[in-house]
C-alpha cells in the first residue's frame, strides 16, 4: 500500500515536468501536427482518459510487485525455517529449481503469450500465479504449524556399511525435516513456488513487452508522442519496481521481527488474495478502454484456415526441447539481439 | 550472471567479513536508491534527446568504470579500504544498470515484431535465468569465501563484454527505427 501511495506521488510530479515542457496544452501533442493544423486539439477528457488508463496500470503493477517481491522474500525465510535456521539446502533447491524452470520453459510460456488473446493470457496468467502464491502461503503455514522430525547425519555415521558417496549424501541432507508430511508439503512449496514464479515473470513479459507497447500505439492514435509516452511507462514502471524491491522486504522483515512466522504467511497470502482483484479489475479496465488490445497479430499459421492449421501444427516439432531451440531461433533472428545478449551478462 | 550486487553471494562474503545484516540491509537499500537515481537520470537524457542506442552504451560503460574500482580495489592490502572500493563501486554501479536495463527493454519494445513479441521475451527470461544459474554453479565449484576475488573478476569481464557487445552489435549498427 505504502509502495502505491509512494508510485503515485511520483507520478504527480512527473505529470507535472511534462506540462512544463510541453507548453500550454499539457498534453504531450506533437506540436508540429498540431501547427500544421493536422491534428485537432486533443479534447480534455480524452487526455484525461489516457492519463487514467496508465494510473490503472501503475495502480496494479505496484500492488502486483509488492505482494510477489514481499513472498519471494518471506518463502527464502520459510524455507530456512523449516530446518530450524540449520541448513541452506532448501534456500539453494529453491532457487535452483526457479532458474532451471524459466530457462527451459522461458520459451514455452513466451509463445503461449503470443498464441492467445491479449485478455485471456493476462487473466489466465494472473489468476494462476497468485493462487498458486496462496496455496504455497497455506502450505508454509500448515508446515510452520507441525512439528518435524529433523534427519540428523550422525545417527548414520557408525553404520559401517554404508560407503563415503551415502555418508557424503547423509551429511548434505542433515537437519531436514524427514517425516512424510514435512517432505510432501515442501514438494509442493517448491512446485507451486517454482511454477508461480514462472508465471509471474511470463505475465511481465505479456504486460511489459506487448501491453505497453499497445498503449503506446493507443496513445500515438490518438495525437501524443510515442516515444515520450513509451519512455514515461518505462521510467515509471521500473520505479515502481525498484520502490517495491527496496520496501516490501523492509516492512516484511519489520513485521518478522514482531509476530510469528505464521502469521507472517497468512498475511502474505491475504496480500496475494487482495493483488489479485485488484489486479484482475485493473487488466479488464484497461482491455476494455483501450480498444487496440483486442486486435492482435499472430504468427501466418493462425490465420490459415482450421484444417490447415492443424496439418501445419503437425508438422511442427511439438516437444519441448524443440520449442526451445525453435524460440531461440527466433530470438537471434531479432536485430537486437547484441543488446539482449548484453542484458543477460550483467 | 553478475555476482557484483546485493544478492546472495556478495552477502554471504560480507557476513563471512564479519558485516552485520543490518549493515547490508542499509548498504542493500542504498544500492536500490542509486538505481532509482537512475531512472529519473534515463528520463532527464531522453528529454535531452540521447538516442536509446547511446544511453544504453554510456550506461553500460559507466557501470565498467564503477566495477573497475571494485576490481581494483581488490589489491589495496588494506582490508578494509579494499571492501569500502568493493562496495561503492557496486553502489555506483548500479545507476549504469537501470538506465541499461531501460534502454534495452524500450529498444525491445520497438524493434521487436508484434507475433513474437512473448517468445523473444520469454527467450530473453531464459537466457537471463541460465546466467543467474551459471553464477550460482560457480558458487558450487569455488564455496570458499576467500576465493571471491574469482566472482569479481568474472563479474567484471561480464560487463566488459557486455559493453563490447552493446558496441559492435548496437551502437555502431544502423539506428533501429524511431518512434514518433
Amino acid at each position: 500500500m505504502i509502495a502505491t501511495e509512494q508510485c503515485l506521488g511520483n507520478k504527480s510530479g512527473v505529470g507535472e515536468r511534462s506540462k512544463l515542457l510541453n507548453g500550454s496544452n499539457g498534453c504531450g501533442h506533437n506540436e508540429q501536427q498540431v501547427a500544421n493544423g493536422s491534428l485537432p486539439p486533443l479534447p480534455g477528457n480524452e487526455c484525461e482518459e489516457i492519463q487514467q488508463i496508465r494510473r490503472i496500470l501503475y495502480c496494479s503493477h505496484a500492488i502486483a510487485k509488492f505482494a510477489e517481491r514481499a513472498w519471494q522474500f518471506s518463502i527464502s525465510i520459510f524455507l530456512a525455517a523449516f530446518t530450524g535456521y540449520k541448513s541452506l539446502f532448501l534456500v539453494s533447491t529453491y532457487g535452483l529449481f526457479s532458474g532451471l524452470s524459466s530457462c527451459i520453459f522461458g520459451s514455452f510460456m513466451g509463445k503461449y503469450v503470443d498464441r492467445t488473446g491479449r485478455i485471456y493470457a493476462a487473466k489466465f496468467l494472473l489468476l494462476s500465479q497468485n493462487s498458486l502464491v496462496i496455496l504455497a502461503t497455506i502450505c508454509s503455514f500448515l508446515l510452520l504449524s507441525h512439528e518435524p522430525k529433523y534427519f540428523h547425519a550422525n545417527q548414520y555415521e557408525s553404520d559401517s556399511t554404508s560407503s563415503a558417496f551415502i555418508l557424503w549424501l547423509h551429511s548434505r541432507v542433515n537437519n531436514l525435516p524427514c517425516d512424510s508430511i514435512s517432505i510432501f508439503f515442501l514438494l509442493i512449496i517448491h512446485v507451486f513456488g517454482v511454477a508461480a514464479n514462472l508465471l509471474d515473470e511470463t505475465f511481465q513479459v505479456a504486460i511489459e513487452k506487448d501491453w505497453i507497447v499497445v498503449l503506446s500505439q493507443h496513445a500515438n492514435n490518438r495525437g501524443l508522442k510515442q516515444a515520450k509516452y513509451l519512455t514515461d511507462i518505462n521510467v515509471m514502471m521500473k520505479q515502481i519496481d525498484l520502490s517495491c524491491k527496496l520496501l516490501s522486504p523492509t516492512i516484511v522483515g519489520i513485521g518478522m521481527a514482531f509476530c510469528d512466522l505464521r502469521v507472517v504467511s497468512i498475511l502474505i497470502g491475504i496480500l496475494n488474495l487482495i493483488s489479485i482483484v485488484i489486479e484482475y479489475i485493473s487488466t479488464t479496465k484497461i482491455y476494455e478502454k483501450v480498444p487496440e488490445l483486442a486486435i492482435k497479430i499472430r504468427s501466418t499459421t493462425e490465420l490459415l484456415p482450421k484444417s490447415q492449421q492443424q496439418k501445419e501444427r503437425n508438422q511442427e516439432p511439438s516437444n519441448n526441447y524443440c520449442t526451445k531451440v525453435n524460440g531461440f531461433h527466433t530470438y537471434v533472428m531479432q536485430p537486437i539481439v547484441f543488446g539482449g545478449i548484453s542484458l543477460s551478462l550483467l | 550472471m553478475n555476482v557484483l550486487t546485493f544478492g546472495p553471494i556478495m552477502t554471504a562474503f560480507l557476513v563471512s567479513e564479519g558485516f552485520s545484516m543490518s549493515l547490508i540491509g542499509v548498504l542493500r537499500g542504498v544500492s536500490c536508491m542509486m538505481g532509482l537515481f537512475g531512472t529519473f537520470l534515463f528520463k532527464h537524457l531522453s528529454l535531452m534527446g540521447m538516442s536509446l542506442e547511446s544511453s544504453g552504451f554510456w550506461a553500460v560503460t559507466f557501470q565498467f568504470t564503477c566495477l573497475s574500482l571494485s576490481y581494483f580495489s581488490l589489491y589495496i592490502l588494506d582490508s578494509l579500504q579494499s571492501l569500502i572500493g568493493l562496495i561503492v563501486g557496486v553502489c555506483m554501479s548500479r545507476v549504469g544498470l537501470w538506465i541499461f536495463d531501460i534502454s534495452i527493454n524500450q529498444l525491445m519494445q520497438i524493434s521487436v515484431k508484434e507475433d513474437v513479441r512473448g517468445i523473444v521475451g520469454g527467450t530473453q527470461n531464459a537466457i537471463n535465468a541460465f546466467m543467474g544459474v551459471t553464477a550460482f554453479a560457480l558458487g558450487l565449484i569455488f564455496p570458499d569465501p576467500s576465493d571471491f576475488h574469482i566472482y569479481v573478476l568474472t563479474g567484471y569481464l561480464a560487463v566488459g563484454l557486455a559493453a563490447t557487445n552493446w558496441y559492435f552489435g548496437v551502437y555502431r549498427k544502423q539506428p533501429l527505427p524511431k518512434l514518433s
